[in-house]
């Protein structure tokens, strides 16, 4: 009996005098010798200003050091101090928390715990029907990126930002030759360690890096933008881990610190931490975060998830913040969406994912190239494509790029929760290489019937071709999507009585859009 | 007759050849904008679990010795009731099972004097149990997340059995058992505790009644087991 109530009280004592994680909102900062000239990288500098964001920003001067020293001296330990949100994470008992709350230069305090980032990489065992070769040519071509290449656009002088769980053999791999031998991987940190190296742990920020910037032994490129500048943060501690949302919020005050310009991380919040209807862009700390980042200038490219299957469905935080670029996936060889990707929309009701990418792809692991299933990779594949599309577009303010690369989507103006506006398409932005096909679409009033047809182009054999549809409310929320397989003209026939008032029907078929407004 | 299944036929054939083939076809359902009523952390939740507990002897019984780590198993389902983020309440109805293997020496006095090959005691239980949860990571979405959880359980033993093996001649084994053991206690009670993480936990089990009958008083089987389990949901 001794044992057993000294194995109880052991247990009681552990869980209730754990420390808990906090973060500290602190009411003023200490402008006196702020410099952003001295502050920032020029990378970071030029952005601000193509952004028309003020140099003096009072969210960009850094934590007061007194207040973290005080801090320091009365909790476990300070963990980050946060300039953006003028706040300090740090551990601390409640007895500490209580006295730290007495603080005259504290505004609140927010319990943090530790929840589970989800590195969006998929169960690689699914089935499918497509051999190796072809996926690395694949993944690109349903971007054009073969249009860029051609127009000799591969991402230059654009500063990316690369957020995962390691990056071993990126030192090292023939892939990422060309990047080292030209010194493109500018700063790299650790913040799970703080330490400088990040050449090691789990291989997926290798593949992700492949998937933006990597070229093969034969000069093919496994991503776009070939010649982009790196900076590599390492915040997670593994594929799944117990993992803390402000090692994800210091890194983006990092990038942002050393100019970068894109931001791609492949990971997110769902479960563990909340509820579906908490996906409203506003609950998640590190979705503010992300915000906060997109109103820096940076565009935020985040992986959608890989819930489509699983209880979960939904995406997750990051991704449910509206200034983020969130990205489904589909399976390359057809388009459509990838079975585990995860749906939209945000709990309140906008759209996501944006934009979708090829959801298996072909890139180096630790070792040797393969092929890779997971939202994390159509992730890269776009931030990829968001470089280049930077490139040709240098002056584009960061959002109206998030607003440009979702209207280049192959299916925009239509959208849906499982694609968002479709597959960037280089094209786009390149207006001279767009093509436009001549196939129609007819929404047609048959007696008590609504008949949508549709018709290829000349001697274009539509068989085994997707036609998209849905049906918004008047508020502006779908009320179902489908993708057809066309096998006839007649794609679409339902019973009027099953539309209300104000529902709009659209179809897209080839690259031809048509609606009906109930 | 003949023309009429051939006109039914072709209009089958033509119905799946025309037929458009959705390849994805989602009706979207509103978001549920309140906890879930069922889940890890919803109002209720019901999971099966299995486990498996080791005995740990508390005391040196020469004349009753069982060895340490003598094993058993335990399978069974929990239904939690949540009041708040931090507290909830529970039962079980669990069965368990419990080895108790003898050491054979000279000293041994119970159950017999004998010295056998192997000698152990087999306790099957079914029981119930009343819990208290504490969660202590407050802020999690549906899911189990770190918790303690205290309480007590009462069992009944149909199954007492005492097993021995014994080497006979040409090096056979002779399996003996002996069923319905009249010196053990048919119903036993106690205490348990479990800590977790989502589905993984540790528990002990410390048993507060005495299960071998007078005058074997002195035999009295170990008290404490400690286990490890899964919640399987």
């Amino acid at each position: 009996m001794r044992i057993f109530i000294f194995g109880l009280v052991f247990f009681i004592v552990l869980f209730t005098s754990a420390q808990n994680k906090y973060w500290v909102f602190l009411n003023s900062k200490d402008t006196a010798g702020y410099n952003p000239k001295s502050f920032f990288d020029p990378k970071a500098i030029e952005r601000r200003i193509k952004n028309d964001i003020p140099l003096w920003d009072y969210t960009d001067i850094p934590v007061n050091s007194e207040f973290v020293n005080t801090l320091t001296g009365m909790s476990d330990s300070v963990l980050v101090a946060s300039r953006w949100f003028n706040a300090v994470c740090l551990l601390a008992s409640e007895y500490q928390i209580n006295e730290i709350s007495k603080l005259s230069f504290v505004s609140k305090i927010e319990q943090s715990q530790a929840g589970h980032f989800i590195i969006a990489e998929a169960d690689e065992n699914l089935e499918s029907d497509y051999s190796i070769s072809g996926f690395q040519n694949r993944q690109l071509e349903i971007m054009g990126a073969d249009l860029f290449a051609q127009a000799g656009i591969t991402g230059k002088g654009v500063r990316i930002a690369i957020f995962d769980g390691g990056f071993p053999n990126v030192d090292v791999l023939p892939c990422f030759k060309h990047i080292r031998d030209n010194n493109r991987i500018i700063k790299t940190w650790d913040f799970t360690r703080n330490k400088e190296n990040v050449y090691g742990f789990n291989s997926h920020g290798t593949t992700v890096m492949c998937c933006i910037a990597g070229i093969d032994t034969s000069g093919n490129p496994f991503g776009m933008a070939t010649d982009a500048e790196f900076l590599l943060a390492r915040t997670e501690i593994g594929a799944e881990p117990f993992s803390e949302e402000e090692n994800w919020v210091a890194a983006l005050e990092w990038a942002d610190k050393n100019g970068a310009d894109i931001i791609n991380s492949s990971l997110g919040y769902t479960f563990h931490r909340y509820f579906p209807y908490n996906m409203d862009g506003k609950t998640a700390f590190i979705s503010r975060g992300a915000n906060m980042a997109a109103s820096k200038g940076i565009l935020v490219v985040n992986a959608a998830g890989n819930e489509g299957t699983d209880k979960w469905y939904y995406i997750g935080a990051p991704a449910d913040a509206d200034s983020v670029l969130a990205v489904g996936g589909v399976d390359p060889y057809n388009t459509v969406h990838i079975s585990f990707s995860s749906y939209g929309p945000t709990a309140d009701g906008r759209l996501k994912p944006n934009v979708c990418a090829a959801g298996q792809a072909y890139a180096y692991g630790k070792i040797r190239p393969g092929v890779h299933y997971g939202t994390s990779f159509a992730s890269p594949l776009t931030a990829g494509f968001a470089a280049c599309a930077m490139q040709v577009r240098p002056n584009l303010k960061a959002y109206d790029m998030f607003l440009e690369i979702q209207k280049s989507g192959h299916l925009y103006p239509y959208y849906d929760y499982a694609h968002g506006y479709g597959i960037p398409q280089a094209s786009y932005f390149l207006p001279d290489k767009k093509k436009e096909s001549e196939s129609k679409i007819e929404i047609l009033m048959e007696d008590s019937d609504v008949v949508v047809n549709v018709s290829a182009e000349k001697g274009y054999n539509c068989v085994n071709d997707f036609c998209y549809v849905h049906c918004s409310n008047k508020d502006g929320l779908l009320a179902w999507y489908k993708v057809l397989r066309v096998s006839t003209n007649e794609v679409l026939r339902i019973k009027k009585s099953n539309f209300n008032q104000g529902d709009i029907l659209r179809v897209h078929f080839h690259d031809k859009f048509n609606s009906y407004q109930f | 007759m003949k023309k009429i299944l051939f006109v039914v036929f072709c209009f089958s054939v033509a119905h799946f050849v025309l037929a458009q083939t959705p390849v994805l076809d989602v009706a979207v359902e509103p978001y549920n904008m309140g906890r879930p009523e069922n889940g890890p952390n919803g109002k209720r939740f019901v999971n099966s679990f299995i486990g498996m507990h080791f005995v740990l002897p508390t005391e040196t019984n020469d004349a009753a010795p069982v060895k340490p780590l003598s094993t058993g198993f335990r399978f069974g389902i929990m239904n939690k009731f949540r009041f708040n983020d931090f507290f909830s309440i529970g039962y079980l109805l669990d069965f368990n099972s419990y080895n108790f293997n003898y050491s054979q020496s000279a000293k041994k006095t119970f159950p017999d004097t004998l010295i056998h090959k192997t000698q152990n005691i087999g306790l099957a239980s079914i029981g119930t149990g009343l819990y208290f949860r504490f969660n202590f990571d407050v802020r999690r979405g549906d899911y189990l997340g770190h918790y303690l959880d205290l309480g007590a359980y009462a069992d009944w033993l149909p199954f007492r059995n005492l097993y021995y093996n014994d080497k006979i001649d040409f090096g056979q084994i002779q399996h003996s058992r002996i069923s319905r053991l009249n010196f053990v206690e048919k119903y036993q009670y106690g205490l348990f505790a479990a800590v977790g993480l989502n589905r993984f936990t540790i528990f002990g089990r410390y048993r507060i009644s005495d299960v071998i009958k007078s005058p074997y008083h002195s035999a009295e089987l170990p008290r404490l087991t400690i286990g490890v389990g899964l919640c399987l949901f």
